[in-house]
């Protein structure tokens, strides 16, 4: 299987026309297992409930990962245990890797906090392929 | 203020079926910005760190990055990574090889744990001159 991130920036430069400056890159990889779908956030879920992204059977690190917040409230992430910051609602996470391990720390793991009580059914949508 | 457009994309192939699109369209509006290119130099001895400029994006307390895409561009090696600081060094966030990129992105501040900082650590002896872009934009 192989998998491939696109990302493309519109965006103004200093001293730049509006919406002249653009970025765009790709990374490609190919994994042999792979976990995608939707974690349910309930309605009345309490704040600080934690979701773990499954990883499955990738145990040698993720070499692309896409989290896509679409709850209507921020949620706290942690990467391979700390946490480092939120996502707001609408939010997303995206980390190419690629073909090539890192040397070390690679990504093992991510666990998403809800920040607040859920009203209503949520969703949050995550991709993580590897090995 | 302007605004600063992402339109990136998932390509894969589901068990058992034909391989998806999935767009991630996200937009917000910021008034700072600091994008460019961080060198590092043939010879940069391992652990040695770069902060990603955020200049006056974070200030004040409060206001948060929105975008921040960091890619590993023209380098031969990993370069480490910590967000906010995040985990206390020595430790590291995680390792991005060479052309691997990390990116959030949210149409609008987080509500607490702010995206303030991001820092980059040199894994190892540099034996090529490295590049490493990086693209800031808030509020």
């Amino acid at each position: 299987m192989s998998e491939v991130l696109n990302v493309s920036m519109q965006y103004t430069p200093p001293g730049g026309a509006l919406n002249s400056g653009t970025m765009s890159l790709q990374k490609l990889s190919s994994s042999n297992a792979q976990n995608a779908g939707y974690l349910d956030v309930p309605d009345a879920t309490a704040a600080s409930t934690a979701f773990t992204v499954p990883f499955g059977s990738i145990g040698t690190g993720a070499k692309a990962l896409v989290v896509h917040n679409t709850l209507s409230n921020p949620l706290d992430v942690s990467i391979n245990g700390t946490l480092f910051g939120q996502i707001s609602a609408g939010g997303m996470i995206m980390i190419g890797v690629g073909d090539t391990a890192p040397t070390a720390n690679p990504v093992l793991s991510m666990t998403l906090t809800t920040t607040v009580l859920q009203s209503g059914l949520g969703q949050i949508a995550y991709y993580v392929f590897g090995d | 203020m302007a605004t600063v457009s992402l339109t990136s994309t998932l390509q894969y192939t589901p068990p058992g079926g034909t391989q998806v699109t999935v767009p991630f369209p996200i937009s917000a509006t910021y008034t700072p910005l600091n994008v460019g290119t961080i060198d590092i130099p043939t010879g940069t001895a391992a652990a040695a760190t770069y902060d990603i400029p955020f200049g006056s994006v974070g200030v004040p307390a409060g206001a948060s990055a929105r975008v921040l895409l960091i890619h590993n561009r023209d380098n031969n090696q990993d370069i480490g990574l910590r967000i906010n600081s995040l985990p206390v060094a020595p430790a590291m966030l995680m390792q991005l090889p060479a052309g691997g990129f990390f990116m959030i992105a949210m149409p609008v501040d987080p509500a607490a744990n702010d995206l303030v900082a991001a820092q980059i650590e040199v894994v190892s002896l540099t034996t090529a001159d490295a590049e490493i872009d990086y693209f800031v934009f808030g509020d």
